[in-house]
């Protein structure tokens, strides 16, 4: 659906990347070609592999196996990655702890708190404890209206709020 | 949403043992009619597995197209035969009207056959793949969220193109005889057996474009894009790929593969107005055994119909059966292969 008359691809051009909620990586391609598919002009991997295989040496291992083959959370970094190949200036990160061990989800918490040192990240998660870790800001969105915005310590204080929103604190 | 893969990598065994299936039972009903009519080796050879190459090299030109389109874009292209057809009639044209000896040859002749053979295949090919895009991006791209009106679309345009074939007065309705090159058009001895030259060119035509297809979705990045795509268009696009472009370049490519079908067949049985649907009819069974969307299975399905039409004419012609059996056993071997495999050979489990 085009937004304000420029289609998916223009928007994704401007700078931004998309981390989904299944995570929607190309199964039967393989990591390797998964990354080089987000290069949006030449040498973008080249550029960004540092980073990226440095938040997950894991991915580096697996370059050359099919997309499908990875476990969840490999499949969730890889997914974190794709977005991270080309400059971006938002990533766009959807449930990313959904489906996933408890263990997993630390790792890739502290990644997205890692990789927003280079980018501004947008976060939409339920778990809020994770959530309220490694954030700054906050928006409550409630029937698709921001409800509530401000600094994420001062909604962690705030327990009459996150109670009414997000029922636990 | 597809998630039908264009099956172009390494698997695992037992991903490998479970699509042979398909071709295992064939191939034992490939024996079995041996065992009712046997045949000489040569006769083998030469009257039953190469005739059913060179059909499958036709058959796999349009399926290929076919079955990318529509992993890709889930459209069904009704008027992918219609596309070989016309990729017939302007090779046809091209070879009769450079014909400094054909009574109304156009303005500009060659005198030498191969060279306006050449010249028919690629202006054929290009003409087809150009029209393919055309038609993609006028008509079809608004249709893309409606399917039931992209089936009345393709369907619709079999009725255009073929009326308009008919139309075209150096063409007309009735069929024109095959013109081979003059360098295609003896034959050779194989197993002391005659066989036409112009068949081998066919199959080698074939495979080699088989061949090149699948280097181009494996190695290059635009393959590696349609495979994505095939997979989930809508991401791609998210990542800031521009996929309709993809999506018109798939159609062209499609559509030219089609055409250059047509083109070769023209030298091999002639043109008529019904080329398109008859050769059509036999890409779709060979699209929906090899499992709608993949590229590989499009190769298989193509090699395995063309060889079942082959050895059941030897059957039927040996036992003095009647010729409709002949005709019936392709649709048997689809109806076999989706008990089996209700998704083809290399279709997704369900």
């Amino acid at each position: 659906m085009p937004i304000n008359g420029r289609r998916t691809f223009q928007i994704a051009q401007s700078g931004i990347g998309y981390v989904p909620e299944h995570r929607a990586i190309f199964r039967d391609l393989t990591v390797l070609e998964n990354l080089t598919l987000a290069e949006r002009k030449r040498g973008d991997l080249r550029r960004s592999g540092d980073l990226i295989f440095g938040l997950f040496p894991r991915l580096h291992e697996r370059l050359q196996q099919q997309g499908g083959t990875l476990s969840g959370g490999e499949q969730q970094m890889l997914a974190i990655a794709r977005a991270l190949v080309p400059d971006n200036r938002l990533l766009l990160i959807d449930e990313p702890s959904e489906g996933l061990a408890p263990v997993i989800i630390e790792q890739m918490m502290a990644a997205i708190q890692q990789l927003s040192a280079y980018t501004t990240v947008l976060l939409v998660e339920q778990n809020f404890r994770m959530a309220s870790a490694i954030s700054q800001r906050y928006y409550i969105v409630d029937d698709g209206r921001t409800v509530h915005t401000g600094a994420m310590a001062a909604l962690r204080d705030n327990k009459p709020l996150v109670q009414t929103y997000l029922g636990a604190a | 949403m597809t998630t039908q893969p264009v099956t172009l990598r390494r698997r695992r065994l037992h991903e490998i043992v479970s699509p042979l299936t398909i071709p295992l039972v064939t191939l034992l009903l490939f024996v079995l009619i041996l065992l009712l009519a046997p045949a000489s080796l040569p006769k083998l050879v030469t009257g039953i597995i190469l005739p059913g190459l060179t059909l499958a090299a036709l058959y796999f030109l349009i399926a290929a197209g076919l079955s990318l389109i529509f992993g890709l874009m889930d459209v069904l292209n009704f008027a992918h035969g219609s596309l070989f057809m016309v990729g017939a009639y302007i090779a046809w044209s091209c070879n009769v009207g450079l014909d400094p000896l054909y009574p109304n040859h156009w303005p500009v002749t060659i005198a030498n056959s191969n060279a306006r053979f050449v010249i028919g295949l690629l202006v054929g090919t290009l003409l087809g793949a150009g029209l393919g895009a055309v038609v993609e991006v006028l008509l079809i791209r608004p249709l893309y969220k409606r399917p039931i009106y992209q089936v009345l679309l393709t369907l619709g345009l079999v009725f255009v193109f073929d009326a308009l074939v008919r139309s075209v007065p150096a063409w007309g309705s009735d069929s024109k005889a095959p013109i081979k090159p003059s360098l295609l058009a003896g034959s050779l001895e194989i197993l002391g057996r005659r066989f036409p030259t112009y068949s081998l060119f066919l199959i080698v035509l074939g495979l080699t474009l088989a061949v090149a297809v699948a280097l181009l979705l494996r190695r290059s990045r635009i393959g590696m894009t349609i495979r994505a795509g095939v997979q989930d268009s809508t991401m791609v696009e998210a990542l800031g790929i521009n996929v309709r472009r993809v999506f018109t370049g798939v159609f062209a490519l499609g559509a030219g593969l089609a055409a250059l079908g047509g083109a070769a067949a023209a030298s091999f049985i002639g043109v008529y107005p019904e080329m398109g649907l008859e050769y059509q009819l036999f890409a779709f069974i060979v699209v929906v055994i090899g499992g709608l969307g993949s590229y590989s299975g499009a190769a298989i399905g193509a090699l395995l119909i063309g060889l079942a039409r082959t050895f059941s004419d030897h059957l039927v012609l040996e036992l003095g059966l009647p010729t409709a059996i002949a005709s019936a056993s392709t649709v048997l071997v689809m109806a076999v292969v989706l008990l089996l495999k209700p998704g083809g050979v290399f279709g997704a489990k369900e």
